[in-house]
């Protein structure tokens, strides 16, 4: 842990959440999530890395201000989204290329992989034609089963727009995986 | 807002994608018709979250490699602080002596 505990600002308590966590175990307990939200905001593995560790780091150093009225988890949700968000508009236009993401497919089977190769792209260019912040409403409802609640929280956005948006996402989602199923 | 709510047949056409920017306006501000357009149009059979999470999936090593990365991003920054520390202590310890000598010069 390399004595990080010590660095931490007077603070050694997150309001009402028990000991406050050091870096590694933050790192360790919120990253995959974090990762998955920012992946699917900036569309590129690289930035999404980066994404990540400024989001972490971030919050590990705001942790003594985090009042605690929204899950940990949600607060750093919310903090990679901003940084996201804020990232992808100082790279704007958006980009048009494809998803720059690490190889993930696999399969035993050659030809299970070239369907699932077929499916995954037609998904992805379902997935690049909604707006950042929908993809990652969908990412927070579909993958990290939040509630409209707290994703409406999380993005900023009225719980009404939050609810639209992602019915017209898993809609167009849908059209993309038909046939796959 | 409007308190006449769209007829069934056009909340089910935006439902199908066709535009149409008072149904939009609409739906966003009312929980009668959202509810009517999210249960014509149920999804729960597609694998959504299944496909999502493996595009979506990190590599293996890269929780180690965070953790490695945030350690020295802390680290570079802690010492940076120090060094800016450092590089105003002359300032500041200017600052007390003139303060000192202050009552003195009255």
């Amino acid at each position: 842990m390399r004595g990080v505990q010590a660095s931490l600002p007077s603070q050694d308590v997150v309001d009402g959440l028990g000991p406050m966590p050091d870096l590694e175990q933050l790192v360790r307990a919120h990253w995959a999530p974090t990762y998955r939200v920012v992946v699917a905001l900036v569309r590129d593995h690289g930035m999404a890395e980066d994404i990540t560790q400024e989001s972490l780091l971030k919050a590990w150093k705001a942790l003594p201000t985090f009042r605690g009225d929204a899950s940990l988890r949600n607060w750093i949700l919310r903090i990679a989204h901003n940084t996201a968000i804020s990232a992808l508009r100082r790279r704007k236009p958006e980009s048009r290329e494809p998803w720059n993401l690490p190889e993930s497919l696999s399969g035993p089977d050659a030809s299970d992989l070239v369907a699932d190769r077929l499916m995954m792209e037609q998904f992805q260019t379902a997935l690049s034609a909604l707006s950042p912040s929908t993809r990652a409403i969908v990412v927070l409802r579909e993958v990290e089963g939040r509630s409209y609640e707290e994703i409406a929280e999380i993005v900023r956005l009225p719980l009404s727009t939050v609810r639209t948006r992602l019915f017209r996402a898993r809609k167009e989602l849908a059209i993309a995986l038909k046939g796959w199923r | 807002m409007p308190w006449l709510h769209p007829f069934r047949r056009r909340l089910i056409a935006w439902a199908d994608n066709v535009d149409d920017p008072r149904i939009q306006a609409h739906v966003e501000q009312c929980e009668r018709c959202l509810g009517i357009v999210e249960e014509a149009g149920r999804f729960d059979d597609i694998p959504l979250g299944n496909v999502l999470g493996a595009l979506l999936r990190a590599p293996d090593s890269l929780e180690e490699e965070l953790v490695e990365r945030a350690e020295i991003a802390r680290s570079n920054r802690a010492s940076l602080e120090i060094l800016g520390g450092l590089a105003v202590l002359p300032w500041e310890t200017l600052q007390l002596m003139i303060d000192q000598r202050k009552p003195a010069d009255d």
